[in-house]
């Protein structure tokens, strides 16, 4: 049974999500959270599997919310819902820890599959997201001017990003490197963890750099 | 070159020689007027080599006047040589005034006696590093000694090196002393002031060198100013100041080396292509002319040119040889430098021809009276003067235009930093004002989606009629696609249609529509910001909706490749699905394909669509890469990304 945990201010939305969740198989709604301060009590809590997060809250931003469930080193999978995915907002939250986003429309009750994929081991991705991606992970920059990354895109990878960026689907891509569908999306979940993880370095290095944080320890930035 | 230079050269001296022999057979005597009465000066003269010690009463030989004897050809030993000369002169063809002696050119040193009494000496006996032959002497002739009738005046010289007797002159004591000054200013003056100038200048050089490694001829005229100095130390002193012998060997032999870095300067000091290669041609010749010198000595061309001659007529080859580099670099470059250098050459030419043909074994000329030797290491110093003189006046006004010009590029430079200062906070407001107006729209839509999708929620749950739904759906969809187009795509046509694509896809599926992506590689499109991408996106979407609602296809292909050339290259979009066609177009066309065409006109693209009944649909897009019709009021009017992204 995987148990989801959801916060989203809006209680016809929330109501939504919540009934479409319970009504699949082998997923259930074990808290939910309608605000900022809710939230933070609730990821304090834990026991769940899966959290989904709203990103306006009306008391605070629900980035913060993702990168605190992020930081609690759980297994959770983060799936954060937004109107419209744009790139923006969908690049911090995964930046955040977030390994996915639901679209807040009427397909909401479509989340459970995007669930599913998720613990399954998949992420979704837009071709915009993609192309987002490719210039911040440095795929095609020189290696000379390339920024020096904690966890740089394998050639698999940046083959995936590319091939996505020019707007075909998984399947599309699945078929073109001869694997399975499954695949593209377990790569793409791997290059947002990889986002994730240089987002912290550089934090960390210009948290140090700041003499935020002493460098003594054992960080290798 | 060289050789056929040095052949014509021994000729003409051969020639001179000949004419000179011609010429001088001689009277006794030569006499010249003055204003004070007549000067005569000897021609001939009675020679004895003798003890110095007593007047010689006998052994008396008659011969012409200036008579030598080559150290090297005496048998090379430091022992005092005596050469007894005596001459007579009748007193009353001199006039009334007091009478003085001349004498000149006399190595080493000499006593006169007249009338068998001692008059005059220029040395002190036993002083064997006296050095006096280039000094003129005046010697005044005691009116008591003088008798009335013939006078006799003997000379002694003593030399413990080259012995060589002088020429002398008898006349008045005012004509003569006026002659006396002249001469020594030039001989001895003129040749101090000028050398110790040199020396000084030298001093200079050399500092300067220390300074300044890279300017090789500073070394070179260093070098050469010292190696002057002490040719022409001779020429000034009145004492050698070591032992003679040496000393007189070091005054000849080191004029090759004072040669040698003297031309290598001259060189070096234009800048000749290859001056190093040149430079060492030059100091090789100078090595080989002191072994010239020194071979040439027991060879029978001593005879003929006397034991210099043979290594000064080379030298003047080594000077022709530079002064030719010279002439052929300057024709070439028509620099200043190298015309100052070459006319210095040029009468360097003719002053050591000059003095090699007054040298005391060649007695071709008297020529001006004195040696222009002296004055050659000085030549170069004014030389140099001039040309430093020239070059630091040109840097120095250079440094003033460039403190002008540089004062006027920092006043520049701090306008333009003014300038950009300014740009640069009026970007920084645009694009905050910008990332605002972005951020404030997409809170808007957030919370017009938001409500949206309740408005939905709450409408199908409460089961509203199809037509409130399909609304809300579209209002949705619509602000899906204005989202969408603020997306910053870096004119990315591929990835805006790819997104478009994915954000049918799900509803295609809900259709059982099979979507064919047919992407192809394009350039980024400048032209396509917010607005553009939304006109874009609003005629795929036109498009969609009627293979969606009406055509009844099972397959849809959406695609874009590059199309067409140079000004008229840009990118086809299409959309072609397999539906049942529209039939006639014209007819048919509805409201949303002609919306298409509006869109499109107003982008500066345009639109085809084709449609085969039973066939299917295509509904292509062109966008040209280039539309200047365009440019100016719609990138003004652009916002959104293309703004946000400046930064």
């Amino acid at each position: 049974m995987i148990k989801v945990a959801v916060i989203e201010d809006d209680p016809v939305l929330l109501r939504r999500f919540c009934d479409a969740i319970n009504a699949s198989h082998g997923m259930v709604v074990v808290n939910t959270a309608n605000n900022f301060a809710s939230g933070i009590g609730m990821i304090d809590a834990g026991g769940y599997d899966v959290l989904l997060s709203d990103l306006g809250l009306p008391d605070g931003d629900g980035i913060v919310l993702i990168a605190k469930e992020s930081a609690t080193g759980r297994d959770t999978d983060i799936l954060v819902i937004t109107q419209f995915a744009d790139q923006k907002k969908v690049l911090d939250s995964i930046r955040a820890g977030a390994r996915g986003y639901l679209l807040k429309d009427q397909r909401i009750d479509s989340c459970v599959e995007a669930i599913a994929e998720i613990r399954r081991g998949g992420s979704p991705i837009s071709p915009a997201i993609a192309r987002q991606l490719i210039n911040q992970m440095g795929v095609g920059i020189p290696p000379a001017q390339a920024p020096k990354l904690v966890s740089p895109l394998s050639e698999r990878e940046t083959e995936v990003l590319q091939i996505l960026s020019r707007g075909f689907s998984y399947q599309e891509c699945a078929s073109v490197l001869k694997v399975s569908a499954n695949t593209i999306g377990f790569h793409v979940k791997n290059i947002y963890r990889k986002l994730e993880v240089n987002s912290r370095a550089e934090a960390l290095f210009e948290a140090t750099t700041q003499g935020l944080i002493p460098q003594h320890g054992s960080f290798s930035t | 070159m060289a050789h056929f230079l040095l052949k014509g050269l021994i000729l003409v001296f051969l020639l001179m020689a000949g004419v000179s022999a011609v010429a001088a057979s001689p009277r006794a005597i030569t006499s010249t007027s003055s204003a004070e009465g007549p000067i005569i000066t000897f021609n001939e003269a009675d020679y004895v080599f003798g003890p110095s010690d007593a007047l010689p009463i006998m052994g008396w030989e008659r011969g012409a006047a200036r008579r030598g004897y080559g150290f090297e050809k005496m048998g090379a030993t430091a022992s005092t040589k005596t050469l007894w000369v005596r001459m007579d002169f009748d007193r009353n063809q001199l006039g009334d005034n007091p009478l003085s002696v001349y004498a000149e050119n006399n190595h080493e040193r000499f006593a006169a006696y007249l009338n068998g009494k001692q008059i005059y000496t220029n040395f002190t006996p036993g002083d064997v590093r006296s050095l006096r032959w280039y000094r003129p002497d005046l010697i005044r002739l005691p009116t008591d000694a003088l008798i009335a009738g013939r006078n006799e005046l003997v000379i002694k010289i003593e030399s413990n090196y080259d012995l060589v007797s002088g020429s002398f002159s008898v006349g008045p004591t005012r004509a003569l002393e006026r002659h006396f000054e002249w001469q020594m200013f030039w001989r001895i003056t003129g040749v101090q002031t000028a050398n110790f100038i040199m020396l000084l200048l030298s001093a200079g050089a050399l500092w300067m060198w220390f300074l300044r490694r890279n300017d090789v001829e500073l070394l070179l005229l260093a070098l050469l100013g010292v190696a002057w100095f002490v040719r022409n130390f001779n020429f000034m002193t009145t004492e050698a100041p070591f032992s003679i012998i040496p000393f007189k060997q070091m005054t000849y032999y080191v004029v090759y080396p004072a040669m040698a870095s003297t031309l290598a300067f001259c060189v070096a000091f234009v800048r000749l292509p290859n001056w190093q290669r040149h430079a060492k041609i030059l100091f090789g010749a100078g090595i080989a002319l002191c072994l010239a010198r020194l071979i040439s000595l027991n060879t029978p061309l001593v005879d003929y040119l006397g034991t210099d001659g043979l290594g000064n007529i080379l030298a003047v080859v080594c000077i022709a040889y530079t002064a030719i580099l010279l002439l052929k670099n300057w024709l070439r470059t028509k620099d200043a430098r190298t015309a100052i250098m070459f006319c210095v050459l040029v009468s360097i030419v003719f002053s050591t021809a000059h003095d090699i043909g007054r040298l005391w074994d060649m007695r071709l000329w008297n020529g001006i009276g004195f040696y222009l030797q002296p004055y050659i290491g000085s030549l170069f110093c004014i030389a140099l003067m001039i040309s430093f003189g020239s070059r630091s006046a040109r840097a120095l006004a250079s440094i003033e235009t460039m403190n002008v010009d540089l004062a006027a590029k920092v006043e520049r430079a701090r306008e333009d930093l003014a300038r950009s200062e300014d740009r640069r906070r009026d970007v920084e407001v645009a694009r905050a004002l910008s990332g605002e107006r972005e951020r404030i729209m997409r809170e808007v839509h957030d919370g017009i989606g938001s409500n949206l999708v309740s408005a939905l929620t709450i409408a199908e749950r409460q089961n509203y009629p199809e037509a409130t739904l399909r609304t809300l759906r579209r209002a949705l969809s619509d602000l899906k696609m204005t989202v969408d187009s603020l997306e910053p795509m870096y004119g990315d046509i591929v990835a805006l249609v790819g997104n478009f694509r994915h954000r049918v896809e799900p509803d295609l599926a809900d259709l059982g529509i099979v979507s064919v992506w047919d992407a192809h590689d394009c350039k980024p499109i400048a032209w396509l910001d917010a607005a553009n991408a939304l006109h874009i996106l609003r005629s795929l979407q036109e498009a969609m909706a009627n293979v969606m609602l009406h055509s009844g296809a099972t397959i849809v292909e959406i695609g874009c490749r590059e199309h067409g050339e140079g000004d008229g290259q840009g990118v086809r979009v299409w959309l072609r699905d397999n539906g049942a066609g529209i039939g006639d177009i014209q007819a048919s066309v509805g409201h949303g394909l002609k919306s298409i065409h509006a869109r499109m006109a107003a982008i500066g693209g345009a639109c085809e669509i084709t449609s085969d009944k039973g066939k299917g649909t295509t509904v292509t897009l062109f966008l040209p890469y280039n539309r200047p019709q365009f440019e100016a009021p719609l990138s003004e009017a652009g916002s959104g990304p293309k703004t946000y992204d400046a930064g």
